[in-house]
């Protein structure tokens, strides 16, 4: 079991994501917003970070990332957008990121790598 | 002295071969004439020729005029040279270029145009003008330039331009000459040849003119070319994105039923997964014909409408996009106005746009919308859409009519109303202006010119008004 965050500002997509990581025995937690998901992250500590880059508001998904890795340098970011990945790249802006994954995604896809970069952190030997 | 004059011409031998006979010593003479005139000919010709070269290759227009006049006092011997312009009042000629004269004249000296000079009166003749004995001259009297320079024999011609003479080119000699009529040909070649320098270097300048405004227009259609390539860029990337949601949500949605098969919720599930693809697919619909209307080439100014009944049509367009009930129109339609030259249709799915705006911004079932029409000058009309929705963050204000950009994306809003709407205005030749206090609403205001679109009319202005607020949230209200 890992405790998986999830930032997602479309409302069904984020349901999709949750009942199926739900259902894989994970604990999830998810948010619309940047705010919203920092304010989340402090009670969940999560395992994982699994964010959407463009949001609303004035914030978006890789702020989030960078702010959460302050605390959690090892925390493993996963991506998934539909923006081009060296956009992607360029907003993250040296925010070392496990993988980009373009939507539209398939569950099974981004299932596995979530529990890959869970691996990654725990076979990192960290927290 | 004259018998030894006899016997010596008997008596020397020289002497007798020198004088006898006396026709022979007549043809030497006049041999030895032909063959100077021959040889003046030929240097004649081939400075001619080196000259004309120089006119075909050098690109200075100066430099040429320095190489004619040296060609002439090398080969003439004469000691003055001019080559005069006809200035474009016509009334005077300008030093342009010469050897032989008082330092300063050069580039600076201007002559009487009028037939009262020796140039003034060359440029009346047809042909070249020669004069013998300047002092002495009947024609015209020396203007004060020769004569200061004490010139007494002097040849002057037309340079000819493209339309009528150029100027004067003229030849001076201090010492009486007499200049014979080669001396004359030679002189209007050389004149020929300055007037083709001149027309080649007036050509060459109207075709780097005319190249440089070709690559002008070139670098614009490029520039331009690229504009909009990067707003095709933008507007496919908007697509992409907006469609890219919606699929993504139905295909997730879709493949976590599907994993769900068996489980003991699953027909509970499977129902709502069922109405969630239904909602994100009529999403894509929707997108898909906004896009299309983006694209819907306008119309305006082909027919005088009652923009009242326009208005009225859109209002009860957008009552069907709220349960019954939920919408509360307050019409304020002015019963003074005169028809308007506008494209009915596009200008009811601007108002509908509008509307759909203000009551996305409305608390679901709570939405109150005032629309109004009313005179602004003599030859405008002012549609204003208000609501008293959650308003519009100032730092968001500025950027509500680009394509896609929505803060609405969860309730359904696509991004591109307002753009459709701008563009509307624009293809009218009108101007629209937002106004908006986040908490407490926004009003937009429509100007539309009575006569329609005036011709080459360019992008809408689009002004924007709004109060700063601390912590408000960043929706993009109506």
């Amino acid at each position: 079991m890992a405790k998986i965050l999830i930032v997602e500002d479309e409302v069904n997509s984020a349901q999709a994501l949750e009942f199926f990581f739900s259902d894989r025995g994970h604990k999830v937690r998810t948010a619309g917003r940047a705010a919203e998901a920092i304010a989340a992250a402090r009670e969940l500590a999560p395992d994982v970070l699994l964010t959407d880059v463009l949001l609303i508001g004035d914030r978006d998904g890789l702020a989030v990332a960078r702010e959460l890795r302050s605390s959690d340098p090892r925390l493993p970011v996963v991506v998934m957008s539909g923006l081009p990945e060296h956009e992607v790249r360029e907003r993250a802006s040296g925010v070392e990121l496990f993988r980009i994954c373009p939507k539209p995604l398939r569950l099974r896809e981004i299932g596995t790598t979530v529990e890959a970069a869970v691996a990654s952190r725990l076979g990192g030997g960290a927290g | 002295m004259h018998d030894r004059y006899v016997d010596s011409e008997q008596d020397d031998p020289d002497e007798r071969a020198r004088a006898d006979p006396p026709e022979d010593h007549g043809r030497l003479a006049e041999l030895q004439r032909l063959r100077e005139e021959a040889e003046r000919r030929a240097r004649q010709q081939a400075a001619l020729a080196r000259l004309g070269l120089s006119a075909l290759t050098e690109v200075d227009l100066g430099k040429v005029f320095d190489a004619a006049t040296r060609t002439v006092v090398e080969t003439l011997g004469v000691e003055l040279t001019k080559i005069l312009e006809l200035l474009s009042d016509g009334r005077a000629l300008l030093l342009r270029s010469g050897v032989g004269w008082h330092e300063g004249l050069v580039g600076s000296a201007t002559l009487p145009s009028d037939v009262g000079s020796q140039a003034g009166y060359t440029l009346k003749s047809s042909a070249p003008v020669v004069v013998d004995d300047l002092p002495r001259e009947t024609r015209f009297s020396g203007p004060k330039l020769l004569l200061d320079h004490g010139v007494r024999s002097g040849l002057s011609v037309i340079v000819h331009g493209r339309q009528g003479p150029w100027g004067v080119f003229g030849v001076h000699s201090r010492e009486r000459r007499t200049f014979t009529p080669d001396d004359v040909n030679f002189v209007q070649s050389v004149a020929n040849v300055i007037g083709a320098a001149i027309e080649r270097g007036r050509i060459a300048g109207e075709l780097s003119r005319r190249e440089q405004e070709l690559a002008l227009r070139r670098a614009e259609e490029r520039f331009r070319r690229a504009e909009r390539l990067a707003s095709v860029g933008t507007l496919a990337t908007g697509i992409a994105h907006e469609i890219n949601n919606p699929v993504n949500s139905i295909l997730m949605t879709a493949e976590a039923a599907q994993m769900a098969r068996g489980r003991e919720d699953w027909p509970e599930r499977a129902d709502r997964a069922l109405e969630i693809v239904v909602r994100e697919a009529e999403r894509c619909g929707r997108i898909v014909r906004d896009v299309l209307d983006l694209a819907r080439p306008g119309s305006p100014g082909q027919a005088r409408e009652d923009l009242g009944d326009v208005v009225r049509r859109a209002v009860d367009v957008a009552r069907n996009l709220t349960k019954k009930g939920g919408l509360q129109v307050d019409l304020e339609l002015a019963d003074d106005l005169p028809p308007v030259a506008l494209d009915a249709a596009a200008v009811e799915r601007l108002v509908v746009h509008l509307m759909r705006n203000s009551i996305e911004a409305s608390a679901a079932g709570k939405a109150r919308v005032r629309v109004a029409t009313e005179r602004a000058g003599d030859d405008r009309v002012r549609l204003t859409v208000s609501d008293r929705g959650r308003g519009i963050e100032p730092a968001l204000l500025g950027r509500i009519f680009d394509p896609f950009f929505s803060t609405r994306r969860t309730s359904g809003g696509v991004g591109l109303g307002l753009s459709l709407v701008h563009g509307i205005v624009e293809e009218h030749g009108g101007a629209i202006d937002v106004e908006s206090r986040p908490g407490e609403g926004s009003t937009f205001r429509v100007e539309l010119p009575l006569a329609g679109r005036p011709h080459g009319a360019g992008s809408a202005p689009a002004r924007i008004s709004g109060e700063a607020s601390e912590g408000a949230p960043a929706e993009r209200a109506g």
